[in-house]
């Protein structure tokens, strides 16, 4: 176990560098003039102009130069200090009042994608081919094709405007984030759904259920400890990966529903074309989807132990 | 993809006595039973041809707008309503048909060239090439395709310049190639220890021979169907980057300028959300359907 964890490690050190390498050159390589392209297309004053250089260290030129950069920005990051929006704002302090909004958000959708989503699929798929496995198939496919954006703004009409249901915009309590994280966990909802029905059905024409139920064991028994146990392992990890993906997809659901959570902040930041902040969120939330599949890759270990002993 | 399996080596001389169906043959008739499968290619063959000829569908003009037909509510003249700025509904979701549908087919195109260049280098080399590549696939695989496409497109349309399709179809195919090329990656493998390969080398042929002519056709279906999942996905995103400001700008008819643009008067006219949204749901849901039931029926568990 212990050689695994380090070995995953190690793979985690190199996706760091590699992923935060190829962000922070998508944002800064190959700019003729590197301080317009970081403030867009307002004029630069002399004062910005040289205040920039000498933060972002482009008076050194070339790929050394580059690298010199790079290593700056990365040696900063990892010290906890994100630097400064143009406007001058600590990057930080916006994300440490942002992350409450977008982790609450996030694991109101993973709640509703188990009650919803992978509930349903063990039902759905304990009873193959029967109506309630054809209903919620056909539910999963259709939401799945519908872009998140879409079903946000049907969700906020109908719920919202039209029945008065719920809140139109976020008004800071709980109740106003349930909408919100309905539609940002509708698609992992039917991919759960599909995912848990496959893999029930699956396991149910496994030998091992077969000698569990030819043992005598009740059917609750048989399906509530010998298949759930191995089915419910894909779906662990999946919805695993999922709240990092959740993460940086809030930026749509925050956007609708006008929740100032980090990808509200990091839309704002590409609207307002401070690409400073957009690099950084972009990194941070990069850095969050990282060890949030290294979580997910040892809880996968733990409970299976056939990739331990790999 | 049924006639890449049927014009095997020796498909012409074989006896026509006992064919022994191959999987490909298995797929296909197994297809051929599915109504979603029909559906699905129904509806990509109608988006397709709306987006070759719009005129076939509407004979309104997508820019002929008129500030005082503004949000007119849907009726005789035109079904589906006017929008803000007075143009018919219908007509733009008509016409936004193609830069969606020319996004979503520019983009795999290019995913698919590196998927099937990176997957069959690592495939059917191995060691050191593996190593490398695969690495690269896991870091690029590490950043959320959103967010890498927010970063690139925020840097192209930094200039102000209006390319049309060209970033975002270029943007998504650029990065959204890792997992074809993971199935590619794992098809060639399993077919690089096949016979036919072994005794295509001792007859002496190439690199290029082998991994073109004998490996390439026989590992193309599982690719083939997670690109086609994959263009919806494109399509989906397309309108997702429009919406938020940084896809597809104004001028451009698509599906997700129209959607972002009825938002805010959402609450005075739904008509200018709901068409756009339909024929985009419709097409996407077109494509993961297809190239769903394609791969079910390749896949012999699940029969």
């Amino acid at each position: 176990m212990l050689r695994y964890i380090i070995r995953r490690l190690l793979q985690m050190v190199l996706t760091f560098f590699g992923t935060t390498l190829i962000v922070y050159a998508l944002m800064f390589a190959a700019q003729t003039d590197p301080i317009q392209a970081l403030v867009g297309e307002r004029p630069v004053s002399q004062a910005t102009r040289i205040d920039l250089t000498q933060r972002y260290h482009l008076d050194k030129h070339g790929v050394g130069g580059f690298f010199y950069r790079y290593w700056d920005y990365i040696s900063h990051l990892l010290r906890g200090d994100l630097g400064q929006t143009l406007g001058g704002r600590p990057i930080s302090q916006i994300l440490t009042e942002a992350w409450p909004y977008t982790v609450r958000l996030a694991l109101i959708a993973i709640l509703f994608v188990i009650v919803l989503g992978v509930a349903p699929g063990i039902v759905a798929g304990v009873r193959r081919g029967g109506l309630f496995d054809h209903v919620t198939l056909v539910l999963a496919l259709v939401v799945i094709g519908v872009p998140v954006f879409v079903l946000g703004f049907l969700g906020q009409y109908f719920f919202g405007v039209k029945w008065g249901i719920f809140p139109v915009n976020n008004e800071g309590d709980l109740y106003s984030l349930i909408l919100p994280g309905l539609v940002l966990g509708s698609a992992s909802l039917a991919t759960a759904l599909r995912l848990t029905s496959t893999s029930v059905s699956e396991n149910l024409h496994a030998d091992y259920v077969r000698t569990a139920r030819s043992k005598g064991l009740a059917r609750r028994r048989v399906i509530g400890i010998h298949v759930l146990r191995n089915s419910l392992i894909p779906i662990v990890t999946f919805l695993g990966v999922e709240l990092g993906t959740m993460m940086a997809g809030a930026i749509v659901t925050e956007r609708i529903f006008n929740i100032p959570g980090v990808g509200f902040n990091l839309y704002r930041a590409i609207n307002t074309e401070d690409g400073p902040t957009v690099v950084s969120i972009v990194s941070v939330l990069v850095i969050v989807f990282l060890v949030v599949n290294l979580i997910v890759d040892l809880l996968y270990a733990v409970l299976d132990p056939r990739i331990r002993y790999e | 993809m049924s006639e890449l399996i049927t014009t095997g080596p020796d498909a012409g001389q074989a006896e026509p006595e006992q064919r022994v169906r191959s999987l490909g043959g298995d797929a296909w008739q197994d297809l051929r039973r599915k109504p979603v499968f029909w559906l699905s290619v129904l509806i990509v063959v109608v988006f397709v041809v709306m987006a070759i000829v719009p005129r076939l569908f509407t004979a309104a003009s997508p820019v002929d707008c008129d500030l005082s037909r503004s949000l007119r509510q849907p009726g005789g003249d035109a079904w589906f309503g006017y929008d803000f700025q007075g143009c018919d509904v219908y007509a733009r979701a008509v016409y936004g048909a193609r830069a969606s549908i020319e996004v979503g087919v520019l983009s795999t195109l290019l995913t698919g060239v590196l998927a099937f260049a990176v997957g069959m280098l690592a495939g059917y080399f191995g060691g050191w090439v593996d190593a490398v590549l695969s690495r690269v696939t896991d870091i690029v695989l590490a950043i959320p395709l959103l967010l890498a496409a927010i970063v690139v497109l925020h840097r192209i349309s930094a200039g102000g310049h209006d390319y049309g399709v060209w970033p975002v179809a270029f943007t998504l195919g650029a990065l959204g190639w890792t997992t074809a090329a993971r199935v590619v990656r794992a098809s060639v493998i399993s077919a690089r220890q096949q016979d036919y390969v072994q005794a295509a080398r001792m007859l002496g042929a190439g690199h290029r021979r082998i991994m073109l002519r004998h490996i390439l056709p026989n590992a193309m279906a599982p690719a083939i169907v997670v690109l086609t999942i994959t263009l919806g996905t494109f399509i989906a995103l397309e309108a997702t980057l429009s919406f938020l400001g940084i896809g597809l700008r104004p001028p451009n008819i698509s599906w997700g300028v129209d959607i972002s643009g009825a938002q805010p008067r959402l609450r005075q006219a739904w008509w200018p959300l709901i068409w756009p949204s339909t024929f985009l749901a419709l097409t996407v849901l077109a494509f993961m359907m297809l190239g769903d039931a394609v791969r079910d029926a390749f896949n012999p568990k699940a029969r």
